[in-house]
C-alpha cells in the first residue's frame, strides 16, 4: 500500500489503531531470523573467509547498491560526497527531528544549519557554507531554504506522547556475528509501553524515487529481526509531489526484503573472501553516475555515449 | 569463595583492588585523588576502557575533558529524564519528562558555569530540539530493550542523580575507578543472595563481557557491597547480557583495570603509545590525535575498503 498523506502527525494517527497487531508475529519474525541465518551459515562456510575480515557488515545502502551492481559499489568506496549534498542531507535530517520535536513553530534555516554543527560538526558542508561569501551563501540558501521548509512541513504534527529517535542505528548479526547487517534510520518513532509501535521515517534531501520503495522493506526487514517486533509502518519524507511516503508492513514486504539481504551478503561474502577477483559489472540506470562510466565495458548502452552530468 | 556475601564480597574487593593495583597507582602523585593537579589524576572508567577495547594506543593520545557538546549533554539530560519520569507521577511520557527536566536546569543555569547548564542555556532552540529528541530516545532504548527481556519496567529504577558519584579512590593516591550505573533493577541484599541488577548501555557490541566485568567490578568497589548482576542493554541489537558478579568477574575487571591504569600513566609519564596494540576504525581514528603518525591508520588508509569490510583488488577489474 502507498498511500500520500500530508504530515507525519496524520500518519501517525492513521496508524494508532494498529498498534499491537500484526499480520506478522514474532514467531513468523523468528522464524524468518533462523531461516536467513541458515542460509548465511552456508555461505560463510563455502566462501572460505579469512577470520580476520569478520565480520562481514551488510549496511542497508550497500544491499541496494551492491544488487545493483558489485563494481560500481567497490569503485566508489573511499570517494566523498559533494559537500552541498551532504549539507543537504544534514539539513533535511534535523529539520525534520526539529519538526517532530517542535510543533509550534518551524525554525529558520540558520537555526538548522546551527543544529547540523552541532551534531555533525565535521561535516564538510558547514566548512562551505561558513566560508562562502555573501554571493555563495545567497545560491545555497536558495538550495537549502525550500528543503529546510518543505521537510518541516512534513514532519508537523507528531503527538508529544510518541517518542523520536534521531539517527537510530539497527545491527542484527548473523552466523554467530560473522556477517552483521546494519541500518540507521533518520528517525525511530514510537510509544514508550506499546509492543509493535515502531514508525521508521527515513528522511530524503531529493525528490520521491523508486529505489526508496526497496529501502524501506529493507528497513521493515532490519527493525523487525532487531526488536522481535515488525514496525507499522516505513515512512519516507522527500521533496516533490508525494512528501510524505507511507508503506505498510506484512509478510510480503519482509519476505522479499529478506530474500534480497540473503542475495546481497552472498555478494559481499564473496568480495571479501575473494579481493583480487573482478566484481561483476551490471548494466542499469546507475550507470549514469558510476565512476567507471568512461571506462567499463559493461557500460548501459543508454550511458555509453554520455552522462547525466 | 562462592558462599560469601555481597558485602564480604565487596571488602574482599576493596583489599584486593588496592594490593592489586598498588604497582601503577604507586605511579601516580602521592596524597588524595582531589589535592592533586588535573595532570597527574589518573580516572579509570567506562570512556577509557571502551576506547582501550577498540585501540590501545589512542588512550595515550586522549586529553581531558574538552567541554559539554550535544553528545555529552544526552547522557546527563537522559539519566535525570528518566529520574523524573519514574519518580514524578505527574510526568506520564518520557517526552513530557525530558522537557522538564531541560526547562528547569535551563531556568536554575547559573551564569559563568561551565556545567552542562550553562551550556545548555547557550543553544538555540533548533540544537535543544536535537537534544531532547537523543536524550528521549536514550530514555525509550533502555525501558524498551530491558522490558522486552522480562525486566519489569515499573522496578527499572535511575541511578541516585544526586548522591555521591560511583567511585572508588585507590588508597593516597590520585588514582580512581568510576563506575557507569545506567539504571538499576532488582532488590539489593548486602548479607544474602542478591537480586540487584546493575544495567548499562553498551553500544560496542563485539566486548561486551568486558564491559561488563570493568563494570561489576567498579561498581562493587564503590558500593563496598557487590550488586548480584551486571547487564548491558544493547539497544542497536535489540539485547541484553547478564551476567553474575562474582570473584572471577571482579578479577577478571581488575585485569582490564590495571591494564587502563598502564595506558593512562603512558600519557603522563612521557612513554607515550610506543609498542602498544593499535587497530585502526573510521570513528575511532577519525579525532584520535596519535593518526598522523600512526602505522596502523596509514595502512587503513591506504585500503580505505577495509573500513566497510571490504577489500579493494589489488588491480583495476580487468576489461572483459
Amino acid at each position: 500500500m502507498s498511500a500520500p498523506l500530508a504530515t507525519l502527525g496524520e500518519v501517525l494517527s492513521q496508524l494508532e489503531p494498529s498498534i499491537g497487531s500484526s499480520d506478522y508475529g514474532e514467531d513468523e519474525i523468528a522464524d524468518l531470523l533462523q531461516s536467513i541465518d541458515k542460509e548465511l551459515h552456508a555461505v560463510v562456510a563455502a566462501a572460505g573467509i579469512d577470520p580476520s575480515l569478520f565480520p562481514v557488515r551488510v549496511p542497508k545502502g550497500r544491499i541496494t547498491a551492491v544488487l545493483a551492481c558489485p563494481a560500481k559499489v567497490l569503485a566508489e568506496l573511499g570517494s566523498e560526497i559533494e559537500p552541498i549534498h551532504s549539507l543537504r542531507g544534514a539539513v533535511a535530517d534535523v529539520a525534520a527531528v526539529g519538526a517532530a520535536m517542535s510543533p509550534r513553530k518551524p525554525f529558520e534555516l540558520i537555526d538548522v544549519l546551527e543544529a547540523v554543527a552541532a551534531i555533525d560538526p565535521e561535516n564538510p558542508g558547514i566548512d562551505m557554507w561558513r566560508n562562502a561569501n555573501r554571493e555563495e551563501k545567497n545560491l545555497y540558501r536558495e538550495r537549502l531554504e525550500p528543503l529546510s521548509a518543505s521537510v518541516q512541513t512534513a514532519c508537523a504534527g507528531v503527538p508529544q506522547d510518541w517518542v523520536v529517535r534521531p539517527q537510530f542505528t539497527s545491527q542484527v548479526p548473523f552466523v554467530d556475528g560473522k556477517v552483521l547487517a546494519t541500518a540507521r534510520y533518520d528517525m525511530l518513532l514510537s510509544k514508550p509501553g506499546m509492543p509493535r509501535s515502531a514508525v521508521v521515517v527515513e528522511v530524503k534531501a531529493g525528490a520521491a524515487h523508486s529505489d526508496h520503495r526497496a529501502d524501506a522493506f529493507l528497513y521493515a526487514l532490519i527493525e523487525s529481526l532487531r526488536s522481535g517486533y515488525s514496525p507499522l509502518a516505513i515512512v519516507t519524507i522527500s521533496t516533490g509531489d508525494i512528501p510524505v511516503l507511507v508503506e505498510a508492513v506484512n509478510g510480503g514486504v519482509l519476505e522479499a526484503a529478506s530474500r534480497r539481504l540473503v542475495a546481497a551478503a552472498k555478494v559481499l561474502v564473496s568480495m571479501v573472501a575473494h579481493p583480487n577477483e573482478a566484481p561483476a559489472q551490471q548494466p542499469g540506470p546507475h550507470c549514469m553516475v558510476c565512476p567507471l562510466r568512461g571506462s567499463c565495458p559493461s557500460v548501459s548502452p543508454l550511458v555509453a555515449g554520455g552522462s547525466r552530468d | 569463595m562462592t558462599d560469601r556475601s555481597p558485602r564480604e564480597i565487596g571488602q574482599y574487593a576493596r583489599e584486593w583492588a588496592a594490593e592489586r593495583l598498588a604497582p601503577v597507582a604507586m605511579q601516580t602523585a602521592p596524597g588524595r585523588y582531589g589535592d592533586a593537579d588535573d595532570s597527574e589524576r589518573v580516572r579509570l572508567a567506562n570512556f577509557g576502557l571502551t576506547t582501550m577495547l577498540d585501540c590501545e594506543a589512542r588512550v595515550t593520545g586522549l586529553g581531558g575533558f574538552d567541554g559539554w557538546d550535544i553528545f555529552k549533554a544526552t547522557r546527563w539530560l537522559g539519566v535525570r529524564s528518566f529520574h523524573r519520569y519514574v519518580s514524578d507521577d505527574g510526568v506520564t511520557t518520557v517526552q513530557r519528562a525530558v522537557r522538564s527536566t531541560m526547562a528547569n536546569t535551563i531556568d536554575d543555569a547559573k551564569p559563568d558555569s561551565d556545567f552542562v547548564d550553562a551550556w545548555m542555556k547557550d543553544q538555540t532552540p533548533a540544537v535543544r530540539a536535537l537534544l531532547a529528541a537523543r536524550a528521549g530516545g536514550w530514555v525509550a532504548s533502555l525501558l524498551e530493550t530491558v522490558r522486552d527481556h522480562d525486566y519489569e519496567a515499573e522496578a527499572i529504577r535511575p541511578p541516585p542523580v544526586d548522591g555521591p558519584p560511583m567511585r572508588f579512590y585507590l588508597p593516597d593516591r590520585a588514582m580512581l575507578i568510576e563506575a557507569r550505573v545506567d539504571a538499576l533493577y532488582g532488590r539489593r541484599n548486602p548479607k544474602g543472595q542478591s537480586s540487584e541488577t546493575v544495567l548499562v548501555m553498551v553500544n560496542a557490541v563485539g566486548v561486551v563481557d568486558e564491559i561488563l566485568a570493568f563494570e561489576g567490578m567498579a561498581t562493587t568497589l564503590a558500593t563496598g557491597i557487590a550488586p548480584g548482576f551486571v547487564a548491558a542493554v544493547m539497544p542497536k541489537l535489540g539485547a541484553v547480557k547478564k551476567m553474575a558478579v562474582d570473584i572471577a568477574l571482579i578479577e577478571r575487571g581488575l585485569v582490564l583495570a590495571e591494564r587502563l591504569a598502564d595506558l593512562e600513566l603512558r600519557s603522563k609519564d612521557g612513554r607515550g603509545a610506543a609498542g602498544v596494540q593499535r587497530s585502526a576504525s573510521f570513528f575511532g581514528c577519525k579525532d584520535c590525535s596519535l593518526s598522523p603518525d600512526c602505522g596502523a591508520f596509514a595502512e587503513a588508509q591506504a585500503r580505505p575498503a577495509l573500513f566497510g569490510g571490504l577489500q579493494q583488488p589489488d588491480q583495476p577489474a580487468p576489461a572483459s
